[in-house]
């Protein structure tokens, strides 16, 4: 049975992979454990574009001030801020 | 005009933007090799430059259309002055405090208007695109050239991390949206919205540059570093990374940057092809 991140995960995979910005890997799978940083399949404008489509999705807000660097890391990391009791402010 | 760290940062290095080691950078060359495509005729009466910077494209234009008047179109006041300095001698010409979104031109006045690497900053593409519209003559022509979605890739993959890491993602991220960043649909989309009557291409390209770390430090890490609005011992540490991980880059041909460029072309719809 999936959760709700799952779920989100899912939505959000399908996002990424249509505004992935990576034209020169563009052939390389994108998975919820992708390190997104790393190959460079978003850049920053990316990363907002992701978390209003997050927030949209899930009508839940987080405050960049309280992302750290690994928050960024994966697809499933980010949906995890969006679906965690804590730190998400219902919006 | 108000002020925004955009225009604050330009206005304050305005010498080292018209000095000759950004002249010679790849934005410098890159905006010179498009003197050639710029569409001023003879018989244009009043010919905007929008974001003319120090000017120079400016002098260039007045040679292919000497009877025009000129209006250059600036919001940073160091670059202003230094281009009112450079077209002070042309007759009728001069050089506004004023933006893609407020032109200060009359409606209809213009007969050829255009912008060479200035677009991307607007505020608001959607105004800036229908206040283009209202001040072209009704047979009035305009050429945007600008960087587009998908520019420095090499530089954001490799620079990305560092920067979360030292200025986290707040601070990055909101410099971010400081820029527009329109893909080739985009830019379609709002010029054709905003300019029904006329005639609107977009054509989009990729064009690799290179450079030494020197030579690409020499202009982007101080753009994309005031951005940031941060100082002191932790940005030096940061430009080191940053200058490292740029280095790394580095092919025998020198370290490449690869700019996406967008040409959007506004003419009458019964314009010769």
């Amino acid at each position: 049975m999936t959760g709700p991140t799952d779920n989100l995960v899912a939505e959000a995979l399908d996002w990424v992979r249509a505004h992935r910005v990576d034209r020169e890997t563009m052939d390389t799978p994108v998975t919820a454990e992708t390190d997104l940083l790393t190959v460079g399949v978003l850049d920053s404008l990316g990363f907002v574009q992701l978390m209003t489509f997050l927030a949209e999705r899930t009508g839940r807000t987080v405050d960049l001030v309280d992302l750290d660097f690994d928050d960024l890391a994966t697809v499933r990391s980010l949906c995890r801020l969006y679906t965690s009791k804590e730190g998400a402010d219902v919006g | 005009m108000s002020a925004d760290p955009i225009v604050e940062t330009y206005s304050r290095r305005a010498d080292e933007y018209a000095g000759a080691e950004n002249q010679q950078s790849c934005w410098g060359l890159a905006t010179r090799e498009l003197w050639p495509s710029l569409d001023p005729r003879p018989s244009d009466r009043t010919i905007v430059d929008v974001g003319c910077g120090d000017g120079s494209a400016l002098r260039e234009v007045h040679r292919r259309a000497p009877g025009a008047r000129l209006v250059g179109v600036e919001p940073a006041a160091g670059l202003r002055d230094i281009a009112a300095g450079r077209i002070g001698d042309i007759a009728g010409a001069g050089v506004t405090d004023a933006r893609f979104e407020d032109l200060r031109l009359p409606a209809g006045s213009v007969d050829y208007l255009y912008s060479l690497m200035a677009f991307h900053w607007v505020s608001d593409p959607a105004a800036g695109a229908a206040e283009i519209g209202r001040v072209l003559a009704p047979d009035g022509r305009a050429d945007l050239f600008f960087i587009g979605r998908f520019s420095g890739r090499e530089f954001i993959k490799a620079t990305t991390p560092i920067f979360l890491r030292h200025f986290g993602p707040a601070r990055v991220f909101g410099a971010a949206r400081l820029r527009c960043q329109l893909t080739r649909e985009e830019a379609a989309k709002i010029f054709t919205d905003a300019l029904p009557a006329r005639r609107v291409t977009v054509r989009e390209w990729f064009d690799t540059r290179y450079d030494t770390v020197a030579g690409h430090m020499a202009w982007w890490v101080r753009i994309e570093g005031q951005l940031l609005e941060f100082g002191g011992p932790a940005r030096d540490d940061c430009e080191a990374e940053v200058r490292a991980a740029i280095g790394a880059l580095e092919t025998p041909a020198g370290v490449p940057y690869t700019l996406h460029l967008l040409h959007v072309r506004a003419e009458p719809r019964d314009a010769a092809r």
